[in-house]
């Protein structure tokens, strides 16, 4: 019986002014608005990290209109002043959107994770992965070139067992692989030229 | 000019201004200015411009309202990332007539989301209110839903408008105004 009594005089009082006794739902909107607003720029910021990551082309789940949401109830018909469970829904389907946004990236870092932890390991014994090539596609942490377990000194070193880890020569050029040439060369240069 | 706002509705969006303008006009072909400020504009976006505009502050603040008041901004965006995408769908900006040609044309310069309304199919007169009707959909002047340009091809007074939604200055939105109302009044003369 006590533990009741306390239960009660715990309870916030009705705001002053409310006469109805109905809880004030405006801190709870304004809050709610606010998540929204922070989870809408979120979801802008992922489309736009999309095509930064090269990711562009897989179906990225949430960065469009999505009428099998949750809030698809709260996203329809006439502009209205939604009320608080429709605010609701529409914010968790904002944070499922995201979710399935920020999937792919998370998905890219897990194989470029163990893409490393590969290369470590071939470092270690580049005998037991021979001819082994791996590519670290990721400009920003490492260097965008091609991994690859080789023999030393070509067959005798296959032969010996003498295998090392050669780095290709790191990131494409920007002007391509050819030499540039003059207009009055042949075809044969010409592929190189056209970048 | 400015119009009112209800109450309850700026309670819920405090900031939230509603800014008109009243024009003559007719529904036809847009001018050459106009036509040639479109065409003057379509080289600017690209593909780059398409993804990054949703992040652009004042963009971005009309689609977070959007989501606010109902409307998915994805499948009806907001005016200027509607143009840009018809741009990027169709190579350039179509001509359509003088009203929405001078929306597009303001929302691509200001990225401002402006609609407009046929004066004569308002049930109340002006100024314009925005206020909330039965249940709680947002209408202007108790008759036009928010958000959506209703002109009729006989139209002949045109109300032009436009929302300071949270996170855009009323200086882009009058400026926006400006550009959809001289285009149409000015008969194309364009800044």
């Amino acid at each position: 019986m006590e533990t009741v009594e306390t239960l009660v005089s715990i309870t916030p009082p009705a705001p002053p002014g409310d006469v109805t006794g109905a809880p004030d739902e405006g801190p709870g909107r304004r809050s709610l608005r606010s998540q929204i607003a922070r989870l809408e720029r979120e979801l802008a910021d992922a489309l736009v990290s999309t095509f930064d990551a090269g990711l562009y082309g897989r179906p990225i789940a949430g960065l469009q209109g999505d009428s099998s949401g949750v809030a698809s109830a709260a996203t329809t018909g006439a502009a209205r002043l939604l009320d608080l469970g429709e605010l609701e829904l529409l914010r968790d389907d904002l944070v499922e959107r995201l979710r399935r946004a920020r999937a792919p990236f998370a998905a890219h870092a897990e194989l470029e994770a163990q893409r490393r932890v590969l290369l470590e390991r071939i470092l270690a014994e580049p005998e037991v992965y021979r001819f082994v090539k791996i590519r670290l596609p990721d400009p920003g942490a490492h260097n965008c070139g091609t991994y690859q377990v080789r023999p030393r000194f070509g067959l005798i070193g296959m032969m010996a067992g003498w295998w090392h880890v050669k780095l290709s020569s790191g990131c494409p050029l920007a002007r391509g692989r050819g030499v540039r040439r003059g207009p009055n060369h042949s075809s044969r240069s010409r592929h190189g030229s056209d970048d | 000019m400015r119009g009112s706002v209800d109450p309850l509705v700026e309670a819920e969006f405090p900031g939230l201004t509603l800014t008109y303008e009243v024009v003559d006009v007719v529904r036809r072909k847009s001018p050459r200015e106009v036509r040639d400020s479109l065409d003057r504009l379509a080289p600017r976006i690209n593909g780059a411009t398409a993804v990054t505009l949703r992040t652009s502050p004042i963009v971005l603040a009309y689609r977070t309202f959007y989501r606010q008041i109902g409307l998915d901004p994805d499948l009806t965006p907001p005016p200027a990332e509607q143009a840009v995408l018809d741009r990027i769908y169709h190579g350039g900006f179509r001509p359509q007539d003088s009203i929405l040609d001078a929306i597009t044309l303001a929302a691509i310069e200001t990225g401002v989301s402006v609609w407009a309304l046929d004066l004569h199919q308002l049930a109340e007169p002006l100024p314009l209110h925005l206020g909330s009707a039965e249940g709680n959909a947002l209408r202007i002047n108790t008759s036009a839903p928010i958000a959506v340009t209703m002109v009729q091809p006989t139209t002949q007074r045109a109300v032009f408008y436009s929302l300071a939604v949270p996170g855009v200055p009323q200086l882009s939105v009058d400026e926006a105004l400006w550009i959809a109302t001289g285009a149409v009044r000015s008969g194309g003369k364009v800044a």
